[in-house]
Parts: structure tokens; sequence; C-alpha cells
């Protein structure tokens, strides 16, 4: 069993909305007590819908922004609690890749530049020559050409500036690569081209992602383990062969059923969700999940869900799956029942 | 064989931007019908023409440099590529109507939504006010959007995003329009919202009987709406045909690589397929197949001389040399 290599313990992120002198204080609840670890040289998935906190979530682990409360253990080093100077080292253990290629070049900068300043900043070149030679091998690692390094981003597709946004975050010889939907804004075919790119990386330097997405099948493609989050919460966290197989969240199953398959003859059985995500401001009582969720008892109403292990590595927060409520005990065995009966039918 | 009559049909569509750099062919020959009380899927990628070919159709290329140069769009047998502006509008959002991507822009963000909706019935439609608003409130009733006595007198602002896609549905089918066009309408929308849309425009499909034109890069969105495909690459119809032979008998290399690019749902594979390099630029198009330079089985004739369609029955064309017989 690897070890971990990062952990996070009721991790919080608040976001304050209004509140002058005199008012109360109004929170966005982002995240909302997150738990979870990420084993050395894994592939952790995050998947969820707009809103759900997946990528404040991202930010926080690198400490782009100050969590409210809770812990980040990094290599059994706790650095909620790091200032600027102290996360400089971590900085060089910790490296993102962002959503918008477009946004997260600086315009003004060149490629040579853009990969050069971080191997400035972090001292790993002592002279130009070794720079350069530096940026050239960083170029050559993400499929493109060495005279790349002397034009500008706005010379590059979308899917070249990702290349580079990953080259960059390479630059420093990171153990943890936090993306936040790194493909989501390029075409399809380009899309494949970038996923094939970060795993063959991973393969080579044995990285350790955390891979926040929207889309489902890609983050199936890319996991090996992955966590679904719902309003500031996980729902239900498995290795990606018990997610897909035998999603146990209402959620988790709404989310599966509604992704459109790619082939006509497959005419499946969906899931609809009524209505739309709950504001975060204002989450609805006891589960987050309550309000639309198809299989809602009393109980779901009252009190959030505690964490349940349902199999080998798979674990989920639903009061479906708590053995020792007789009451929610029979719900589930109801539909376990009906389950059964579906299929003999 | 479908018999259905073709309510649209674009022939040999050119629509071509004259920009200070020369001019960009934005769509280059097309060729499309739609048949009635069918839903034709439209999917490529980025610069491929498909938005592009919907802007033509609505004439909503005033106000930009395009234009569409040569070819003919027939509605109803009639060209509407020859009318006047004014009479371009009346078919516009009366017999065509469109939804488009950003719902967040697409409405009036300083108008009421009702207001909105009432405006467009009244623009083609002899009502009164009290008329207009009864018609309001019936479509956005089928829409499926909750408490909409009140919501007709909210602002944009005041609803969610999939709450505005289905403003926008029912503002395009107050009028009960021939066709209507969506251009990547569930893009924008999360994944269980994006079923909630789909699941309305099939079910007011089959209610209204209105022909859909759906725009999108999302193949598996495709594979459940639409019953005839057209797939574009870089201003071109490369291969189109009913739904299951382009899933199936898939015959264009390009298509051959969209459909291996996407990870499938409890399919593992170690490496995805993907269509090596980029789209071409606009400036600098290949001579021969427009496919070629990113093409698997590109040969030399590829690069000299671009196909035509070959015909592989059922009315499932290609645009590639490997096709011919």
């Amino acid at each position: 069993m690897a070890e971990d290599l990062l952990k996070v313990e009721g991790l919080k992120q608040y976001y304050p909305v209004s509140g002058g002198l005199m008012e109360k204080k109004i929170f966005v609840k982002a995240v909302d007590g997150v738990d979870f670890e990420v084993k050395k040289g894994e592939v952790f998935g995050i998947v969820g819908e707009s809103g759900c906190g997946k990528s404040t979530l991202g930010k926080s682990i690198c400490k782009l922004i100050e969590p409210t409360e809770g812990k980040i253990i990094l290599d059994g080093e706790e650095i909620q609690d790091y200032d600027s100077k102290q996360m400089r080292k971590i900085r060089k253990k910790v490296q993102m890749v962002f959503q918008d290629p477009y946004a997260s070049l600086n315009p003004r900068m060149s490629i040579h530049d853009i990969l050069a300043e971080p191997l400035i900043i972090h001292g790993l070149a002592k002279d130009k020559k070794e720079i350069d030679e530096k940026v050239i091998r960083l170029l050559r690692e993400v499929g493109m050409d060495d005279y790349h390094a002397n034009r500008y981003p706005h010379e590059f597709s979308g899917g070249q500036r990702q290349r580079i946004g990953i080259a960059r975050a390479l630059a420093v010889g990171p153990e943890l690569i936090v993306a936040d939907e790194p493909v989501s804004a390029l075409d399809v075919s380009i899309q494949s081209q970038v996923l094939n790119l970060m795993s063959k990386l991973k393969k080579e330097y044995n990285f350790t992602y955390i891979f926040i997405a929207h889309d489902l099948s890609v983050v199936e493609h890319i996991s090996d383990r992955i966590g679904v989050m719902y309003l500031g919460n996980f729902v239900e966290e498995a290795s990606k062969e018990h997610l897909y197989k035998n999603p146990m969240h209402p959620y988790t199953q709404a989310l599966l059923s509604a992704v459109p398959i790619p082939d006509p003859t497959v005419k499946k059985e969906r899931i609809i969700l009524e209505g739309n995500i709950p504001s975060a401001i204002n989450p609805p009582t006891g589960c987050k999940f309550h309000t639309r969720c198809p299989k809602c008892m009393e109980i779901c109403k009252r009190e959030a869900p505690k964490k349940y292990q349902v199999g080998d590595d798979h674990f989920v927060y639903c009061h479906l799956y708590d053995q020792e409520n007789p009451e929610v005990n029979g719900a589930a065995k109801k539909i376990e029942d009906k389950k059964a009966e579906a299929q003999e039918a | 064989m479908d018999t259905r009559k073709n309510i649209l049909e674009i022939k040999n569509m050119h629509t071509y931007f004259f920009t200070d750099n020369g001019v960009v062919k934005s769509v280059d020959g097309v060729d499309i019908e739609l048949k009635e009380g069918s839903t034709l899927g439209i999917v490529g990628e980025s610069g491929s023409g498909k938005s592009v070919t919907a802007l033509s159709v609505m004439g909503l290329l005033m106000g930009t440099t395009g234009k569409v140069v040569e070819g003919e769009i027939l509605l109803e047998g009639q060209d509407i590529t020859k009318l006047s502006d004014e009479e371009r509008r009346k078919i516009r959002g009366n017999k065509i109507s469109m939804i488009f991507q950003e719902p967040m822009t697409s409405l009036n963000p300083v108008m009421k939504i009702g207001d909105q909706i009432v405006e467009a019935i009244r623009m083609h439609q002899d009502k009164s006010k009290e008329e207009a608003r009864a018609m309001t409130i019936e479509i956005l009733k089928k829409t499926g959007l909750p408490r909409v006595e009140r919501l007709v007198d909210e602002y944009p602002f005041q609803l969610s995003g999939g709450q505005r896609q289905r403003v926008m549905i029912a503002m395009a089918l107050v009028c009960n329009p021939k066709i209507l066009i969506a251009d990547e309408p569930t893009t924008a929308l999360d994944v269980t919202i994006q079923a909630q849309i789909i699941d309305l425009m099939n079910h007011l499909k089959k209610e209204i009987g209105t022909s859909i034109i759906f725009i999108t890069h999302d193949l598996g969105v495709v594979a459940e709406t639409c019953d005839e495909v057209v797939v574009m690459y870089c201003g071109r119809v490369v291969e189109k045909g009913n739904v299951y032979d382009i899933f199936g008998k898939t015959a264009h290399p390009y298509t051959e690589g969209l459909l291996n690019s996407i990870p499938k749902l409890g399919e593992h594979v170690e490496e995805l397929a993907s269509i090596p390099g980029n789209v071409p630029n606009p400036k600098y198009m290949p001579k021969g197949c427009k496919f070629a330079p990113r093409c698997p089985y590109a040969t030399a004739r590829c690069e000299e001389e671009e196909p035509g369609f070959f015909d592989l029955g059922n009315g499932h064309q290609s645009r590639c040399w490997r096709c011919e017989k």
C-alpha cells in the first residue's frame, strides 16, 4: 500500500458575501468539511457540477486561498497555516494547471520567459545556458518544438497553450499536480491529445494528480480513485471501477445516468433530477442532496449522513447505508429487493 | 427510405468573411437537407463552420463582414437568400427561430421575462397584450418552469442557467416555428440540467412538430437526440447520413477520429486515440482534402485532389477517396 502524499481533514472554505460593521456576516460555504487522502502516484479525480466547490477545493489545497478551517497535510507536513514565504518551498512540490489556457499565460511574456520564471524563482538553474537547456527540454517533454520558445501565447492554439501550462507546472519538478478542468476548454480531438500527454508524463515521472473536472467520462478515463462532490461535500468516494459499475449514492447514480452515450443503439433509462442545485449560502439542512433526492427519507431532512464504508475502498455519505438504524436499514433493503425484482423481470 | 419532404434545403452555400487580412471562407460549399419533423445534428469542432451555417440560414450576418456569396437556402421551396431584410425579419422568429449557447447573454437583462416573449409574439402575430400574455404563460408552463405566473414578471438574473435556457426555448417556440435551430443549447449547462433540457426538447418536438437543427460538438448528445447527422470540417460537410449509419458504419476518417477521441463511460483504455495536429488556419488551407494533413490514411492523391461525395446508400455520403468504389 502506497503512503499518503496528501491528507485533508475537515477542510472548510467559506467566502464572505456581505456583512458590514453591524450586519450579521453571511458566508458562501463553498467547501464545507471535506476529508480525503491522496496516495503517492495515484490520480484522484474530483467530479461535480458547477458550484459544488471542486475548484475551490483545488485552490485551497494549493493554498492559493487561505482555508477557513481544517488541516492540509502534505508529505507529513501541516501546511494550512504557512505564510507565503514558507509556502515557497512547498510550491516546488505542488503545482497547478488551470482551466482557461487563454487566461493563465501572461500575454506579454514569451514562452521561454514563462517557462524560465519558475526555474529562476526556485533557483533551479545556475546560469542562462542551463535555463535555456531546461526550457527546451520542457518544451520537448510536452510535444512542442524548440523554436516555439521565442513565440508569445497569442500565437498558439488552445491545446498548445494547455501544453505550455503543463510544461510550466513541470518546470519545478513537483510531486503533486492539481489540474483544474485542464481539458474542458478544448475540442474533443485536442482534448484526447492533452489527456494522453498527462498520462504519459505521469508514467514517466510517477506524479500524483488531483484531476478536477465536470465531465464524468474524462475523469473516469484518467483517474484511479474518484470523489463525487455536491454542494461543498463529498457524497461518494471509490475506485473508478466501483464507482462506475456500482454507484451507491443517489446523486452519483443520477449523474452517471445523465451522461449522453455516443451510441444511438443504446437506449438507457435516465434518472432525471428535479430542480436545481440549491444555494451554497443557505444549503438545505440534513443531507444537502435531500431536496432533489428520489429516495429521500425523513431522517435525511434532519441529520447529515456520516461516512459509510460499503465495499473495498468504497465510501458513501448516505443514510440508506446506515446498517445500525433499523428504520433506514429497512429502506435500503427495500431498494435492494426492488433492484433484484427488476433484474428477474 | 425516409419519404418525408425536405422543409429546408441548403444548396452549395458559401459564406465568406471579408476581413482586413483577406477573405476567410468559413463555409465553403455546403449542402444540407432537413426533413419535416426530424432532428438534424451538425457536428464539428470549433472553426468548422457549423455556427456560421446556422447564422447564414437565420440571416443574422448583417453587422459582420460575413456574406452568403453563393448558393441557395430553400425554405419550403422558396429561396430566402433573395429576400429583402424586411422579409427576412418576418421569417425570423416566426418560421425559423434559434436558441443560443449562452442563456446568460441572449436574454435582455433589463426587460422582464414575460415582456420579452410578448414582444416576440406581437412582432409576428396580431394579438392584444392580454392574449399575448396568456400565450406566454401557456408556453412557459409547457417548458416545465415552476411558478410561471410570478416568473413572467421577473428579470433574467433571478433565474438559473437551466431556467434561462427554458425561457429561450419558450420564446423560440411560441410562434410555432417550422424550424428550430439550437446552437450548442446545452454546452453551458451541467449534465443533470443538460438531461432535463434534452428531455424537454424531445418532448416539445413531438408535441409541436417542429423540425430541429441541433448544432453541437458533443457526440453523445447527437446520438441521443438526432435522426440525421452532418459532420463538418473546415467549412465543408465531410460525412452525412442517418444517426445509425454515422455511428455504426462510420466512413470518413475525421468522424472516426472524433468518435475514438472521446473517453467512453465504463470502457477502460490505456491510451485514447487522438487526431494529431490542429485544425488548419483558414488562411493556409491545404490544397487537396482539407483533412489530409491530420489523416492516418492520407495518400499522395489526397494531398493533390479534393474528393467529392461518394454515395454509400441509404442517404449515407462521405467525402473521402477511400469510399470510391
